[in-house]
């Protein structure tokens, strides 16, 4: 595995900081560590209110793969499981900022084990939080100031803590039954990395 | 390495959605990063792609005759000419 960045992510039973690799996601990945283990253990009934449990993540990867701007990201923790996973593209037009561009969340996942709306005891905790950081990282990086566009799920829970990061809703028409577009103003993102530091 | 923030802690799922033609305008930069792994090498060609007229300013520069250092150079070079604050490098 080819780790990008390392990463400190809760261990929630042992309630301690661990450390974590932010790895290259490759196909072979997905299909061995995702595809076949996420949901193996995911009762029906639990499935069924996820929107990803039919995500084929190996396939996501293979219809993205020709296109050069994407990048396939994952998180492993130290018992070398995938606690999530994501995929960016690194340009697309900013909504929030006409003219300009930003970078692009297309898809974004936690491992269901770590769903604390899933599981009764989840196992890691701000796996999803170091994803969209990481997003949000390589954009400023790119020179886009750091702006990254996603398209949330509309849960209430979810929307609430692309909020708190500073994301805002680029079409407020959108019904709140349907996929939410977010993006992260400039402002934010900088807020945000240097509050990490990084800035 | 990203440091652990407390106040920041969930778990998210998002995408699957088919991204609107409205994003994709005429002026979106044309990416290849493919079979560009190294982190240095991957900002440096994205920032050329963005801003074509760096690289010319540093007269073209053979990336592959670079050292990781000029590379980081280079990069640096980039950002001061955009006027962007590097990262701090914690790694």
């Amino acid at each position: 595995m080819e780790t990008v960045e390392t990463a400190e992510i809760w261990h929630i039973p042992n309630q301690e900081i661990q450390a974590s690799n932010i790895v290259r996601l490759t196909k072979e990945m997905a299909n061995d560590l995702i595809d076949k283990v996420w949901w193996e253990n995911i009762p029906g009934e639990k499935r069924d209110d996820e929107w990803d449990d039919h995500w084929v993540w190996t396939e996501l990867i293979a219809e993205r793969e020709s296109d050069g701007a994407y990048e396939f990201l994952a998180i492993v923790s130290k018992e070398n499981y995938v606690e999530g996973a994501m995929i960016y593209k690194s340009v697309i037009d900013s909504k929030l900022e006409g003219g300009s561009f930003c970078g692009y969340i297309d898809y974004i996942a936690s491992a269901p084990r770590n769903r604390a709306w899933v599981v009764t005891n989840p196992v890691y905790g701000g796996v999803g939080t170091v994803l969209t950081y990481k997003a949000v990282k390589r954009s400023y990086e790119s020179a886009l100031g750091g702006k990254v566009f996603l398209q949330s799920l509309p849960r209430d829970r979810t929307m609430e803590f692309y909020r708190k990061i500073g994301f805002e809703r680029t079409d407020l028409a959108q019904p709140l039954t349907d996929l939410i577009s977010f993006e992260l103003p400039e402002a934010k993102a900088k807020e945000w990395l240097e509050k990490q530091g990084d800035l | 390495m990203i440091k652990f923030n407390s106040e920041l802690v969930d778990e998210v799922v998002g995408g699957g959605g088919q991204l609107s033609e409205k994003y994709l305008s005429e002026n979106s930069v044309e990416l290849n990063l493919k079979n560009i792994t190294d982190e240095v090498d991957r900002n440096i060609a994205i920032l050329s792609a963005l801003h074509p007229n760096l690289l010319v300013r540093f007269r073209d520069n053979d990336l592959s005759l670079l050292s990781k250092d000029d590379k980081k150079v280079l990069l640096r070079g980039m950002y001061q000419i955009l006027g962007i604050k590097p990262l701090n490098d914690k790694r």
